[in-house]
């Protein structure tokens, strides 16, 4: 269902970006990093709200004519970015969440692994696969 | 209408469009120049009124878009200028002809027009014409403001006008409608007088009404009056809100939204205009207060309002800012408007500039995320189709509305989609500068620097993928524009930063298209700036090849200089008067940090090694690779280097001279890959080892060369105590040969070689070595110098090999168990513990002859002494020995270093000088061996033989001499006996000198001591020689390493001296002549030279015969009588004392007697040695008596 996976790093550069192998792989960079402003933007408006009570899950993005684009946003400024098909009516806005909320407990995992340099590229097989399951699920 | 301008925004509502253009020819840059001086007049306070005109010009404009002016009358072309050029007279008609044509071209809309000629003098220009200003040139024109304030004045009136007259409209019913070009066509042959339906009827009248109200609020905005519009506006959308007038309302909704606009954000929504209209601007209470009286004016007029049919309620509402829309309504409203446009096809135009509009509004809000909502919309409203140029227009202002409300990635986004649209393949003639200079543009966008230092922190954190592509436009656009040092300096950089991120193929792909370009623009070092100011700094390729570590080389240990110690040590120059103190001892330290402690020599190559990576999926070729230097002249002797793909750690060495004397550093290195020169500073580069980079250069020194006789050796020494040494030589000597060594010293340095000075060093050996291994004299060698550059100079060293020739232990053993006892071990062999008591329990004796009962030894001695006998006189004996032992041939090693110690020129000044060392490398192979050592009484008391078994180990046949005798052959492996007869030595005299090391060594070294010099001294009185005929080589021999305690005893003068005088005669060897009947007197004399006093003994004489077949004849008392008693008595005899005693005998018949003096067993004082009892055996021949 998802067409592109994103893990933005604080610093907003890429820590981790996948996309359907059967399209072109830079549009969906350029869409991820140009919705960048959108999330942004939206974090910064959300800054007065305290922290408890701060939803992490930034909804729709932007639509493009092909595409949604949804974020996320983690308490420690990490970006979870997700494109998917417009013509997929069949997500609604808790799927979406809920597969957010699945990315973000499998990127806390690869957060635990010692071996993981915090700012480094996600290279972790597990997270991969659990991306590959996001993309190929309903598809 | 078709082309948006994109440049609108709200407060254009409130302009006037004023058309400025040329007619005929005149150039652009006096048109400008003109047109900027009336654009400068844009905000005109009209007289007698506190309101205020506003001007746009334009000098160019469709007049397609100015059949929209009904619909807003912003849009309406109200005034044109036109500029010209007329020189003559007779030109002025047709270019007043011309303004005709042009004012026709906006004449339905034109409220008043204008005609600037320039250059026209003469009567013509007498004439006054308002529409037309003449002036002589474009520099004497200053009243040209003043016209167009004129001519502005004069289009309000004419606005002022209109306004009040649309806005009192008496015509009661017959208002017309307005229409927008393409609803005309809808209300061709609409009767609406005659309209069947009355509803339709009332619903046209309402149509028509709420338009033309919608136009009054226009003219009324125009006319600076805001508060009326507002109120007009209010009214419009009532009305036409009723009758579903979806396009018209939209417009009434948004000039109410420009109205609001105009009033909350006096300081203009439009960034460009903004400036301009500073200048009107007040604080939002004194632009209320502004414009009320244009509230107020519509007070006057109540009836305009009432015959209108407009509901008179909401005159309750006028002048009150609550017509104003709140900022958040204004949004509401936009979006409202926008949505009724979008219902129309034809209004895409109006639609987007509303977008437009409502962006610009929201940026100032700062309401980021609505205002990109709007410009979501703006993208998706289709046009129709629109031209390339067009296309770029458009998204370059939707870069530069995403750049405004904050989205630079959105902005960089679209920038670039511009840039591409530019050199679409579409259109013929690519603008590649223009495509360039967006990319560039785009650059911040996508956080991406063109300085390479950017990106030495650590890893490179980014967009990737997009960066790169962009690089790669930079890349192509650059190459297009047909600035190829550009495209170079892009690829460059897109090499040298993502590198991580190129697959193989692209890293092929990128350095193949490098290469390309540098066939015709190498890559330099230098700033590139580009023509708008933009710098882009050189990329040097610090990872290609990827350099880990840097470290400075000595100089190899034969051109290390080192500095002769003084004794004033440098610490001294540190002005403290104390010998240490921890912070000059700290100081120090941190001086050493930077600088490396060693030392470069000027004008001697100099290296530095760098361990280099090449991280590319191919071979790297690396050329003019060198060292980048400061503080000294340095001529750098660049390298070009081939690194196969993905390398390890390689290293490499650059060299360079050092010009002159100074402290250099090391900054870096250059390269050129690809074409690309590279200046790579070391404080650039990520993750480098360093251990300091600078390092002190002294002055020059003369270089030494060695060659040398012998061959060299492969055989390196070990490396004791860190000497390193340059050349090997070995050479393979015969046990106590003596070979001489040539060694050619060549100055190969530019200076002069001053100062030699040689000392050699024998390495630890295990073997005992005796005599000088080395041996030189100097002095003719110094005698050559100074020895100029390129000058040679010999050296001679003679190396004596002796070692030991004593035979191994081994062979030790199979020798021992012959009968003889054996000799000669090294003296530190444990095996001598073993052998003493045996060598003590079979003392050689041979003075007191063998005992009866011992047949082995008798058997021995006998044959010996048979030989003695037999041959007396001859030095030498032979006995070829039974076995022959089975040597092993061993080979000892000698290793030895001599050290040149050298100086000259300007480094010996400063006292500096080269160690170099040779190794000499010497293979001892054993000549002879003495595998046995004894000694055997001579006829004389004062001589013996000494007995040596010569062993022959070298394959070769060897003969040995000693003392210049001749020469005894020895085959291969044999081995032979030797006899030497020497003069027995009084050792006393010599090695006494206990006093003088006494204190020293310990009683046992200070014997060793004794031994070794009494060796010395008997081997160089023994003199064995031993000469190789075959291979024509000579050596010594020597004994010292095998003489004992025991042989040692033997070969000296026994203290007690004793002489047997027959007839007074003394008698050693020589037999005594004496006639048979006649008493021989026999005399035995004792002199003491031991320190103490010996004594009494008691002698008796034994005669014998010895019949030489191993019979003693004792039975002679009938051949022979003693006068007197046989048994001599001495008394006890002082030291250095001499005693004597006297007897006689008588022999009865001829014949040949022996006398046998024996000690009796209890005289003999115990503690003596038995060699101090050595008493001559006594010869007498008796002869026949004379008749």
């Amino acid at each position: 269902m998802a067409v592109c996976v994103a893990v933005i790093a604080k610093e907003n550069y890429p820590l981790y970006i996948r996309s359907v192998p059967t399209e072109n792989e830079l549009k969906f960079h350029y869409m991820v990093h140009t919705s960048l402003d959108v999330v942004d933007e939206k974090i910064s408006a959300m800054g007065k709200a305290l922290v408890d009570q701060r939803e992490l899950y930034l909804g729709l993005l932007y639509p493009t004519e092909d595409y949604k684009v949804y974020g996320y946003v983690t308490n420690s400024r990490v970006k979870f970015v997700m494109v998917v098909d417009s013509s997929n009516t069949a997500l609604r806005d808790n799927e979406i969440r809920s597969m957010f909320r699945k990315l973000h407990s499998s990127y806390t995992d690869v957060m635990c692994n010692p071996f993981y340099n915090p700012g480094d590229c996600i290279q972790s097989r597990a997270f991969d696969s659990m991306v590959t399951s996001m993309m190929i699920q309903v598809c | 209408m078709s082309v948006p301008d994109y440049m609108q925004c709200a407060e254009d509502h409130q302009t006037l469009l004023v058309v400025v253009q040329p007619v005929g020819i005149i150039s652009e840059e006096n048109f400008f120049r003109i047109y900027k001086r009336i654009s400068s007049v844009s905000q005109i306070s009209v007289r007698d009124s506190q309101r205020v005109l506003y001007i746009r010009y334009r000098h160019h404009y469709p007049p397609e878009n100015n059949e929209w002016g009904d619909f807003q009358t912003h849009r309406k072309v109200v005034g044109l200028i036109t500029i010209t050029d007329c020189f003559s007279a007779k030109d002025w008609p047709q270019t007043f002809e011309k303004f005709h044509v042009q004012k026709e071209i906006y004449g339905s809309t034109l409220y008043d027009s204008r005609l600037f000629v320039f250059g026209l003098q003469g009567e013509i220009t007498e004439q006054p014409r308002t529409d037309v200003a003449f002036y002589p040139n474009y520099e004497d024109c200053e009243t040209v403001e003043k016209r167009i304030e004129d001519f502005i004045e004069s289009l309000f009136i004419v606005l002022e006008s209109k306004r009040l007259d649309r806005a009192t409209d008496k015509s009661g019913d017959k208002i017309p409608l307005l229409c927008v070009p393409f609803e005309k066509k809808d209300f061709v042959g609409l009767d609406t007088d005659s309209s069947v339906l009355l509803g339709l009827k009332r619903h046209y009248k309402k149509r028509c009404q709420g338009r033309m109200r919608k136009h009054v609020g226009d003219l009324c905005l125009q006319a600076g009056m805001l508060q009326d519009s507002l109120v007009h506006y209010h009214m419009s959308v009532e009305l036409l809100r009723s009758v579903n007038d979806f396009l018209w309302l939209g417009a009434a909704l948004e000039g109410l939204c420009s109205a609001s606009v105009i009033y909350h954000y006096p300081a203009g929504t439009g960034g460009k205009t903004g400036a301009r209209r500073c200048q009107g601007s007040s604080l939002p209470a004194e632009a209320a207060n502004r414009h009320r009286p244009g509230a107020q004016e519509v007070l006057i007029d109540p009836g305009a309002l009432t015959t209108n049919g407009i509901n008179p309620d909401t005159s309750a509402e006028i002048g009150r800012a609550k017509n104003c829309l709140s900022p958040e309504d204004i949004i509401d409203k936009y979006k409202e408007a926008i949505s009724y446009y979008s219902k129309y096809k034809n209004a895409g135009v109006i639609e987007l500039e509303a977008c437009v509009k409502a962006v610009r509004v929201l940026a100032i809000q700062k309401r980021s995320m609505e205002a990109s909502e709007f410009l979501q919309n703006a993208v998706y409203i289709n046009l129709r189709q629109l031209s390339e140029e067009e296309k770029i227009q458009r998204y370059s202002i939707l870069s530069e509305l995403y750049e405004l409300i904050g989205f630079h990635r959105k902005s960089a986004f679209f920038k670039r989609v511009a840039a591409m649209q530019c050199v679409a393949p579409s259109i013929s003639e690519p603008g590649w500068r223009a495509c360039y200079k967006l990319l560039l543009e785009t650059l911040p966008g996508y956080s991406l620097s063109l300085d390479p230092k950017d990106f030495n922190k650590g890893t490179h954190r980014g967009w990737a993928a997009v960066q790169m592509r962009l690089l790669h436009e930079l890349v192509y656009a650059s190459r297009r524009m047909g600035n190829p040092a550009l495209s170079v300096r892009h690829l460059s950089f897109l090499l040298q930063t993502m590198l991580d991120f190129l697959s193989d193929q692209e890293k092929k792909d990128v350095t193949q298209s490098l290469e390309n370009y540098t066939s015709k623009c190498p890559g330099t070092m230098e700033l590139i700036t580009l023509p708008d100011g933009l710098v882009l700094p050189p990329v040097p390729f610090t990872k290609l090849p990827i350099v880990r570590r840097v470290k400075l080389l000595n100089l190899p240990a034969s051109l290390r200089p080192q500095k002769i110690k003084s004794l004033l040590n440098q610490n001294v120059s540190t002005k403290s008067p104390f010998i240490y103190s921890p912070i000059i001892a700290h100081n120090r330290g941190e001086e050493r940090n930077k600088k490396i402690d060693f030392q470069w020599v000027q004008g001697d190559v100099c290296e530095v090694q760098l361990m280099v990576y090449n991280p590319m999926p191919f071979e790297l070729r690396v050329e003019n690779m060198g060292l980048l230097t400061s503080g000294v002249e340095f001529e750098s002797l660049p390298a070009a280097l081939s690194l196969p793909a993905e390398s390890g750690l390689y290293p490499v060495t650059l060299v360079g001279v050092p010009q002159t004397t100074g402290t250099i550093t090391v900054n870096g290195y250059h390269t050129t890959v690809f074409g690309v020169f590279s200046d790579c500073l070391l404080d650039n580069l990520p993750g480098i080892k360093t251990s300091g980079s600078t390092v002190e250069v002294i002055p020059a020194l003369p270089r030494l060369q060695i060659s040398t006789s012998l061959p060299r050796s492969a055989h390196s020494l070990q490396p004791s105590s860190g000497d390193e040494i340059s050349t090997n030589v070995s050479v393979q000597l015969y046990n106590g040969e003596t070979q001489q060594l040539v060694i050619k010293l060549e100055n190969i340095g530019m200076e002069p070689l001053e100062k030699l000075e040689v000392t050699s060093k024998i390495l630890t050996t295990k073997e005992k070595l005796y005599g000088d291994f080395l041996s030189w004299k100097l002095e003719e060698t110094v005698a050559q110098f100074p020895l100029q550059p390129g000058k040679v100079a010999t050296f001679i060293v003679n190396i004596k090999v002796k070692l030991d020739f004593s035979c191994q232990e081994n062979l030790l053993q199979d020798l021992s168990d012959d009968g003889i006892s054996v000799s000669g071990f090294p003296l530190c062999s444990p095996f001598r513990q073993v052998v003493r008591p045996r060598a003590e329990s079979k003392p050689v004796n041979p003075p007191e002859g063998s005992k009866p009962g011992d047949p082995s030894h008798v058997k021995n001695k006998a044959s010996l002494r048979h030989g003695d006998v037999s041959e007396m006189g001859t030095p030498a004996c032979v006995l070829r020995a039974s076995a022959q032992p089975p040597l092993r041939k061993t080979l000892h090693t000698l290793e030895a270093i001599l050290n040149f110690k050298y100086s000259g020129g300007p480094g010996h000044v400063e006292g500096y000088y080269r160690n170099l060392s040779l190794g000499l490398h010497v293979e001892v192979e054993p000549s002879v061996f003495f595998t046995r050592v004894s000694t055997l009484p001579a006829t004389s008391t004062r001589q013996c033989h000494l007995l040596l078994d010569v062993f022959n180990s070298t394959e070769h046949e060897l003969t040995v001499s000693a003392r210049s005798n001749e020469e005894l052959v020895l085959h291969a492996g044999e081995c032979q006996r030797m006899a030497i007869q020497v003069d027995k030595f009084n050792f006393e005299s010599f090695p006494a000198s206990p006093g003088e090391k006494g204190q020293f060594a310990s009683s046992e070294q200070l014997e060793e001591e004794r031994q070794e010099a009494r060796g010395l001294e008997i081997n160089s009185k023994l003199d064995v020689r031993w000469r190789i005929p075959s291979l024509k080589r000579t050596g010594e021999a020597s004994v010292e390493g095998l003489l004992n305690q025991l042989v040692l005893e033997h070969l000296q003068l026994a203290p007690l001296q004793w002489d047997v005088l027959v007839d007074g005669q003394p008698c050693d060897c020589e037999a005594a002549a004496c006639r048979v009947g006649d008493p021989v007197r026999l005399e035995v004399r004792l002199t003491n030279r031991s320190p103490r006093s010996v004594g009494p003994f008691a002698l008796t004489v034994v005669p014998f015969q010895d019949h030489q077949n191993g019979v003693h004849n004792y039975d002679l008392h009938n051949a022979v009588s003693f006068v007197g008693s046989s048994t001599f008595y001495l008394d006890a005899v002082q030291p250095l004392g001499q005693s004597a005693c006297l007897g006689a005998l008588l022999f009865l018949y001829t014949g040949d007697f022996f006398l046998h003096i024996r000690f009796h067993e209890d005289s003999r004082s115990k503690e003596l040695p038995p060699s101090w009892f050595c008493l001559p055996s006594v010869h007498v021949r008796a002869l026949e008596a004379q008749a």
